[in-house]
């Protein structure tokens, strides 16, 4: 039996999620290695989004196994998932556009003062000051950090979304439609960051439309089709036009 | 910097005017409903243009809750007549004295004299202590109606009466008083000539027109059998009768008896057209007259003269010839009446 | 004229406009409309600007202030309680009863505290697990509540009370209504709750954006049950301070007070949206609704006035509030 280098950072096992008689995702396998970035594509109503909600714990699946570093694992709330230390960035609510920056970075994992734990009294500077020292680390900049969110553009938002789940120790990090709606320039930043995030040795899964996209930042892509995995192809083999094709169901590799 | 000292300049000029205004008599009349075609609403008209008459340097004030019987409102504009201090603080209460005795207490103790609208009920126990109470006899109107229901029963042998009562708001005084003299009343009345009286159906329609109005077809509905309906106050009396007709049944003598309260101008009009039966009527400008009389005789000092109480009289009122010889001309003549009968009706009588 | 010069003239208003805008930044809107209001309201009456009026209208306000913090909570999660009136009615009644059976004050107390929070935990599950909408599903409870104090009440009503009851609510602890002392205590919490606390910030982040909330791992369900049951405490706390004021309690006690409470609110900045909320915004806005129908009363102006320009008020302050946070950030 063939030594395997690492354990995969995600596994998924046979993964289905049937609502009532329509089967979103029929039987899905594939891996996510450790360092290594996913694209996952295919038409609309393919099951992208289904498959993306079981692996952030929103939806237990019907059937199948997930495994996080070759441990199975079940999940049935996003807590769960995020206490595997899978995280999810989800285009449009992620963040709360009403609250700061510093605000958001910690949402639902707030700091508070030592004497202040009982009343869960919350250390704003703390949270400020820490927020900013990572942002500045990814090389994000923010000039004004007590800006609320309504007021950053949109690759801001994306960027900051995507750096605070870096920030809580995300080993796989979960992308869905990371720049849609985003300009060019602002995509390009996006892009450049997922690229650090790649590089510092986390996984990340990214569905999302741009082929273009996922061609540059992927080495792996899972082409789905009607639930099930229709292509699983090599980055460096395809091009944009050949992934076309998969996605309509005229090639296949599977 | 300019608007500013022009601000403090004009405060300034204000406060030494009113300074100046050393005699000037304030007056404050606190009503549940300042609306015109209510009694309260008509006695306020009644002490604003009286004040106009009388000797003296007199500044009005007025108010009520906007929802008629919001009591903490109501205590909320008591608070600030506290604050004002009027020489002269009259008050028709919204729901019950009781919500109300505290704050009249505190204007008094500011040196305010109170004249109450309202009938002395528990004085006893109310440490209140104005300068008269003025009140309509209010069980002596339910009573009258009653009376007149009876003996209209005896005369025309209708038997059974079976009746419904639509009672006012559940905690007033006056409506408690009204439904139970005309009850008591209307059972003695039946009782002298033998007709049975059922009463089928009992309902608080709040004196609210458009309540009574709404209540009126149900009841119909589950007791066919009902003949006689008695409103505890004009509004409810008149939605009554616009809710019988809204569904085909005819108020009157030969159909559905209607005993109102309190003669309300509309409410008059509907006993000229003949569609209400009995309506014991209450001058709303006799009142403010002797509200105004008691001013006038605290000021002159001869507060001695005035009563402890003054009962307003009451009318019993049946036909239109009644209301022609008892109401002042100028009410009738006024939009809340004279649109509301025949022309033919008007004329007949004028001439 | 060159184009240049056209082009300073067309600047100078906006520019004007903006230096205001950045001047009041961070100013609660609510302000300048109070500021006017009581200036030219003490114009047209030498009473208006006493301390005793000014307490006077502070003890007007407290009850609606004391509402009013568990309304800013409630609205910043993005739902609304219409029920307030009724809880008040209802819990001022039934605390009647034990009052007028000898049972010790501070026994009362608690007992009012724990139907009002009865009353907001029904409010929150209606809301929380049946999935009602909040405006419909208070809407039911204000109905419902109403209902059951008139038959409770049948006619009936509660009146004189002992006086040691009376005086939490008649009396005066160094020279200010104990009433505007508890207001007081309940804003300051409040604010403090809302803007330090982390379950004023789970509060934001529900009504600002429900779902990333609840990825981010918060109780959402939780959260708005609970806000339903802090209204609803604090509306009982209102009642028992209510009782002892009127020295009665009336089953029609609170009738319309939803409006009154939610004017307030709005006016003070908390956003009908969710995700925004001003405590003190609130507790200034409702000491305007009170200059407003004490300072036109004193003026001798009809009641009505007060009710035409509370309207007028509320209909500019939201415009005003959308308007500046278009482009600045909605003030705090
Ligand atoms: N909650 C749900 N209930 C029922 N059907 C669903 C649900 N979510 C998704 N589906 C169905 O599952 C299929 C896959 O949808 P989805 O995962 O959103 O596809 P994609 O994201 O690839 O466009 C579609 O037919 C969709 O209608
Ligand atoms: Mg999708």
């Amino acid at each position: 039996m063939p030594q395997q280098m690492t354990t995969p950072t995600l596994e998924l096992r046979n993964i289905a999620k049937h609502f009532g008689a329509i089967k979103a995702v029929d039987g899905v396998s594939f891996t996510v290695e450790s360092g290594e970035c996913v694209g996952l594509i295919g038409d609309n109503g393919a099951g992208k989004s289904t498959l993306v909600k079981v692996v952030s714990g929103f939806h237990p699946q019907t059937s199948g196994q997930l495994l996080v570093q070759g441990k199975e694992v079940t999940f049935s709330s996003p807590t769960d998932a995020r206490n595997s230390k899978i995280e999810t960035v989800y285009q449009n609510l992620a963040l709360v556009e009403q609250l700061d920056v510093a605000a958001n970075f910690f949402l639902g994992r707030e700091l508070h003062t030592n004497w202040g734990r009982i009343i869960r009294y919350l250390d704003k500077g703390a949270m400020k000051k820490r927020a900013r020292a990572e942002l500045d680390r990814i090389g994000i900049s923010i000039p004004d950090m007590n800006a609320i969110v309504s007021e950053l553009s949109g690759g801001q938002r994306q960027s900051i979304a995507i750096s605070r789940s870096i920030f809580w120790g995300s080993q796989c990090l979960v992308l869905d439609e990371p720049t849609a709606s985003l300009g060019v320039n602002e995509t390009a930043s996006v892009a450049e960051l997922i690229e650090r995030v790649v590089a510092s040795g986390v996984s990340v899964l990214i569905v999302a439309h741009d082929i273009d996209l996922i061609i540059q930042l992927c080495t792996k892509i899972v082409v789905l089709r009607q639930g099930i995995v229709w292509s699983e192809l090599n980055a460096s083999d395809v091009t944009a036009a050949d992934l076309v094709h998969h996605i309509t169901g005229t090639q296949r590799a599977a | 910097m300019n608007a500013t000292r022009t601000l403090i300049l004009g405060a300034a000029a204000t406060a030494l005017l009113s300074g100046a205004a050393i005699a000037e008599i304030k007056v404050s009349y606190i009503t549940p409903s300042t609306d015109i075609t209510t009694g309260p609403g008509q006695t306020l008209i009644g002490v604003e243009e009286g004040l106009a008459d009388l000797d003296g340097d007199f500044k009005f004030f007025s108010a009520s809750p906007p929802a008629h019987n919001d009591p903490a409102a109501y205590d909320r504009i008591l608070s600030d007549q506290v604050v004002l201090a009027p020489e002269y603080l009259m008050v028709t209460p919204a729901t019950s004295m009781d919500d109300i005795y505290d704050r009249l207490n505190e204007a008094a103790a500011k040196g305010s004299k109170l004249i109450v609208f309202a009938p002395p009920i528990g004085l006893e126990e109310h440490p209140i202590d104005p300068l008269a109470y003025i009140i309509v006899p209010e069980d002596v109107m339910g009573q009258m109606a009653g009376r007149d229901i009876a003996s209209m029963a005896c005369a025309e042998g209708r038997d059974p009466i079976n009746l419904a009562m639509f009672h006012g708001i559940p905690t007033s005084e006056i409506g408690k008083l009204r439904s139970a003299g005309f009850s008591e009343a209307v059972a003695a009345g039946l009782a002298e000539c033998g007709i049975t009286l059922n009463v089928v159906r009992e309902e608080f329609t709040n004196f609210s027109r458009e309540l009574a109005f709404k209540t009126i077809e149900p009841v119909m509905t589950a007791h066919p059998e009902i003949n006689v309906v008695f409103g505890a106050n004009s509004n409810t009396a008149l939605g009554i009768m616009e809710g019988l007709q809204a569904t085909g049944k005819t108020p009157g003598a030969d159909g559905i008896w209607i005993a109102g309260q309190g003669g309300q101008l509309d409410e008059l009009a509907a006993v000229c057209r003949g569609e209400i039966m009995t309506v014991p009527f209450r001058d709303p400008r006799k009142m403010s007259d002797i509200a105004l009389e008691v001013v006038r005789l605290d000021l002159a000092g001869r507060t001695d003269e005035i009563q402890a109480v003054y009962p307003t009289q009451l009318v019993p009122i049946t036909n239109c010839d009644q209301i022609f010889e008892t109401v002042p001309q100028a009410m009738l003549e006024s939009k809340g009446f004279r649109p509301l009968i025949p022309e033919e009706m008007w004329d007949s009588y004028m001439k | 004229m060159t184009s240049n010069e056209n082009a300073q003239r067309d600047s100078r208003p906006t520019e004007i406009f903006n230096r205001f805008r950045s001047a009041t930044r961070g100013i609660n809107t609510v302000v300048f409309p109070t500021i006017l209001c009581v200036i030219l309201l003490s114009l047209f009456s030498d009473k208006f600007f006493t301390v005793e009026n000014q307490l006077n209208i502070v003890r007007s306000a407290s009850v609606a202030m004391i509402v009013g913090v568990g309304q800013v909570f409630v609205i910043s999660a993005r739902q609304i309680d219409l029920s307030v009136g009724s809880v008040l009615g209802l819990t001022a009644c039934l605390t009647g009863f034990l009052v007028f059976d000898g049972v010790p004050i501070i026994l009362c107390f608690f007992f009012a505290l724990a139907v009002g929070f009865v009353l907001g935990l029904i409010n929150g599950l209606i809301v929380g697990y049946l999935k009602v909408p909040a405006l419909l599903g208070t809407l039911g409870m204000l109905v419902l509540v109403r209902g059951t104090v008139q038959e409770l009440m049948y006619g009936t009503y509660h009146v004189r009370f002992p006086a040691e009851f009376v005086v939490l609510g008649q009396g005066d602890t160094l020279g200010v209504p104990n009433l505007v002392w508890v207001a007081a205590c309940v804003v300051i919490v409040g604010h403090f709750v809302l803007t330090r606390l982390e379950y004023g910030r789970f509060i934001l982040a529900i009504g600002g954006n429900a779902e990333a909330a609840r990825i981010a791992g918060i109780k959402v369900r939780k959260y708005i049950i609970i806000s339903f049951i802090v209204q609803a405490v604090l509306v009982a706390l209102a009642a028992f301070l209510l009782m002892g004021r009127m020295n009665s309690a009336h089953p029609t006690l609170g009738q319309g007070l939803e409006l009154h409470i939610i004017a307030g609110v709005i006016l003070g900045g908390t956003s009908l949206f969710g995700g925004v909320g001003k405590v003190w915004g609130m507790a200034i806005a409702m000491y305007l609704i009170a200059v407003l129908e004490n300072g036109l009363l004193l003026a001798g102006a009809g009641f009505f006035w007060q009710q035409i320009l509370l309207g007028f008020l509320l209909i500019t302050s939201v415009a005003i509030q959308i308007y500046r946070s278009k482009s600045g950030k909605i003030d705090m």
